[in-house]
């Protein structure tokens, strides 16, 4: 399956149309991974070569140092990691490492810049995306405290 | 619009230049609150960004059938940024601390900005997630600071409710210290 295929099933991407999905693929570049591979490392500070991956097979952890179980997850494909610090250009806030083999799919920072300053609608579109995980990490926490808060 | 309404762009309109900044105020609606006067309640429905211009709302939310403070939000501090992104329900209960003075930025009203410049929309969707992810990355580190310390365990006592509290109000952007 082509990498645009793939990426068009992909429910974060519903609203990208055929040439944006397109301009996406062409910026992204497929890879594998073996187990124990270190994408991201928390606490690296933002760099040039930061990138954000769409996991294709296999999964991927994502841990703190804090070793918090309100915060560890682990990643299925099809998800999305690393958009964030691309977005906020902030330090690493987790790590994530394979969990088994893995391919995934990367989008470096120039190329990420390139996409969202060169298409307005692709740019709405992204940030959508980013918006919509940092949706989900925030119900997430507020659902913890909620809960935490429920049990005093 | 008043000075208070172009420093209530401090946050949200800090990556737009003068022209931008201005068609965005023009996309807003001035709200006013009077002291005590609800915004939004838990579980209500919410479509709107909300700036603080002037004055303050106090946050707060019912857990055990108690009312808990999460903390105030100051001038250009916000509310309702998923919201106005796509239409949800309100997570606390949130009211005027005194004399408040809004701007709301509705989500049709950010459809129509969005439709006659998808540069400014795109400016303002970004300053969002920065807003956004920095608090996110901040009660996370907090959220797992008290995990490792037991907070989070120890049920019933003040001092850890007020803690979560607190670190439950740095998802929405209060100043309030929860070391």
């Amino acid at each position: 399956m082509d990498l645009a295929h793939a990426l068009s099933s992909i429910p974060a991407f519903a609203s990208f149309n055929a040439e944006e999905v397109e301009a996406l693929s062409r910026a992204m570049d497929v890879a594998e991974f073996p187990d124990g591979h270190v994408f991201i490392r928390e606490g690296d500070p933002s760099r040039v070569s930061d990138a954000a991956y769409v996991l294709l097979d296999g999964q991927v952890r994502v841990t703190r140092t804090a070793d918090s179980k309100a915060l560890a997850k682990e990643l299925k494909p099809g998800e999305i990691f690393g958009l964030i610090a691309l977005v906020d250009r902030g330090e690493r806030s987790a790590s994530c490492i394979a969990n088994g083999p893995v391919r995934a799919a990367s989008l470096g920072r120039a190329a990420f810049d390139h996409l969202i300053h060169s298409n307005a609608s692709l740019a709405w579109k992204f940030q959508r995306v980013v918006a919509r995980q940092l949706a989900r990490d925030w119900e997430r926490l507020r659902e913890t405290l909620r809960a935490a808060l429920a049990e005093h | 619009m008043t000075t208070d309404d172009d420093r209530a762009l401090a946050k949200v309109g800090s990556r737009m230049n003068d022209e931008q900044r201005s068609k965005l105020l023009a996309a807003m609606e001035v709200v006013t609150l009077s002291p005590g006067q609800p915004l939004a309640r838990e579980g209500e429905p919410l479509d709107s960004l909300y700036v603080v211009a002037a004055g303050k709302l106090a946050l707060s939310l019912v857990a055990a059938g108690k009312e808990l403070a999460l903390g105030e939000l100051g001038a250009s501090e916000m509310l309702g940024e998923l919201a106005v992104l796509e239409p949800t329900v309100a997570s606390v209960d949130a009211r005027a601390g005194g004399p408040t003075r809004l701007l709301r930025l509705s989500h049709t009203a950010l459809g129509t900005l969005r439709d006659g410049d998808a540069k400014l929309a795109s400016l303002l969707l970004r300053a969002l997630i920065e807003e956004l992810s920095g608090r996110v990355r901040n009660c996370s580190t907090v959220l797992e600071q008290g995990e490792a310390a037991g907070k989070l365990r120890l049920a019933k006592d003040p001092e850890n409710t007020s803690w979560l509290a607190r670190t439950f109000g740095r998802l929405f952007g209060t100043r309030s210290e929860a070391s």
